[in-house]
């Protein structure tokens, strides 16, 4: 309702793209990277199955399944006194993500076939190069595709962060609302620009997969 | 600070009404949701000229934005429009999001069943849409009832987005909680219990669907 071109211009280019994306990225790496790191030691320990651990790992991503990732991000806002609201929700998104990536990487370690252990533990190779060298390269491959959906996910979960304050996309967005007061455009930019990043990012998920699925099965896939 | 039981019993009614409202949400939202979603599936599935260009794109782009960013867009856009309540606003962008993801799972699994059913159906002279209600949407709805149940716990969970649009359900009840008597781990621990009572009590419901259906198949087998 009543935007000229020069306000569109302003909403979606200098507003969005130039103060909100940046932080946004910002936001997607570094809980990325979180995320991977927990995801791959729980991964690990789980696929390996080593007592106790394995047990309070699995309770940990039953919980991040059952619990709502704002409810998550809000307690950890409360409770952390130091720490800029970026960091805060970098830490909770990661905690997050970590648990279902942790899952994935504990399913394709489980998947690999038990054979290649006994192979090369009869070779006597100590477990962690078996791990590292001949077991991890396989799973990252194996579950390539599931990982890129997960990115997905966090992607679209960075956006919560606006609500504890930090200044990404979304946040950009609400502020913006109190100047331009138009909901459909603001809004609209915000959906359109998380799905241009999201929907790349599938497609390089089908892509991968289909190479995946070519490299797994060998000659048998036509 | 430690968990405050004092507190929690001066706000039991607080919680126990934000826990209403959470239920009362997820439930009405996972009905919609799944009828929309096996609607909208279906309508994938069939390739319906024209519609299944619009519903392919809407469960694309649904998809792949932010569930949060979909709520300020509806509430904050359409309440210029038309006056609506919040609560309906709430169920409807539930039902939009979570129903895209149900309709991806439908389609999945209508494409899954044998092309020779359909035939059998038509040559006993059922028509399109009878062989559609009778014979695959039961059968899809029975294969993908594990990611159906998936999808309600994720339901369950993103009712807590709503204490953005003034809807008090259980995570707004915390974040009141906390901010009253600044006692995040009494005010935040006890809404995860309750979220994460809520989602073992679909787990559970998930395993009976599973022994019933494993049962069921075994007749049939036998």
């Amino acid at each position: 309702m009543g935007l000229s071109l020069h306000d569109h211009f302003t909403i979606f280019f200098t507003i969005l793209i130039k103060s909100g994306l940046p932080l946004t990225l910002k936001l997607v790496l570094g809980s990325f990277l979180g995320a991977c790191a927990i995801g791959l030691a729980g991964g690990v320990i789980r696929g390996l199955k080593i007592p106790v651990l394995d047990q309070i790992l699995g309770l940990y991503a039953q919980l991040c399944r059952g619990i709502p990732d704002m409810l998550v991000l809000l307690f950890f806002y409360a409770v952390m006194v130091y720490g800029s609201t970026y960091s805060i929700s970098v830490l909770a998104i990661s905690v997050i993500q970590g648990a279902y990536m942790q899952e994935i990487i504990k399913g394709g370690i489980l998947s690999i076939d038990k054979g290649q252990w006994e192979a090369a533990r009869a070779m006597s190779l100590p477990v962690p190069v078996v791990l590292f060298r001949i077991v991890i390269p396989q799973v990252m491959l194996i579950a390539m595709p599931a990982l890129i959906g997960q990115v997905v996910l966090l992607i679209k979960g960075t956006s919560v962060a606006s609500t504890i304050g930090c200044l990404e996309l979304t946040k950009r967005g609400v502020i913006a609302m109190a100047r331009f007061s138009n909901a459909l455009v603001v809004y609209g930019y915000i959906l359109i620009i998380f799905f241009i990043l999201c929907h790349a990012l599938t497609m390089l998920g089908r892509r991968v997969e289909r190479k995946v699925t070519r490299k797994v099965m060998g000659d048998l896939y036509e | 600070m430690g968990f405050n039981w004092r507190i929690l019993a001066g706000t039991r009614d607080m919680y126990l009404d934000g826990l209403l409202v959470t239920i009362l949400y997820s439930i009405v939202a996972i009905i919609i949701a799944v009828l929309w979603g096996i609607l909208i599936g279906s309508i994938n599935f069939r390739r319906v000229k024209g519609l299944s260009l619009i519903t392919r794109a809407y469960t694309t782009f649904f998809r792949e934005t932010p569930l949060l960013v979909q709520i300020y867009f509806w509430f904050y856009g359409l309440s210029r429009i038309m006056p609506v309540s919040a609560s309906v606003i709430g169920v409807m962008a539930l039902v939009f999001n979570d129903g895209a993801f149900i309709a991806e799972i439908v389609r999945g699994g209508l494409q899954s069943i044998d092309r020779g059913q359909e035939e059998a159906a038509y040559s006993l002279g059922f028509s399109k849409s009878q062989t559609l209600f009778y014979f695959l949407i039961p059968q899809a709805v029975r294969k993908t009832q594990d990611s159906i149940m998936n999808m309600v716990s994720i339901i369950i969970k993103d009712t807590s987005l709503l204490m953005w649009i003034t809807i008090t359900e259980l995570t707004y009840v915390a974040h009141r909680v906390n901010s009253k008597f600044y006692q995040p781990i009494t005010a935040y621990l006890t809404a995860a219990a309750f979220y994460f009572t809520l989602f073992l009590i679909v787990q559970g419901i998930k395993k009976l669907m599973d022994r019933r259906a494993e049962k069921k198949n075994g007749l049939i087998a036998t």
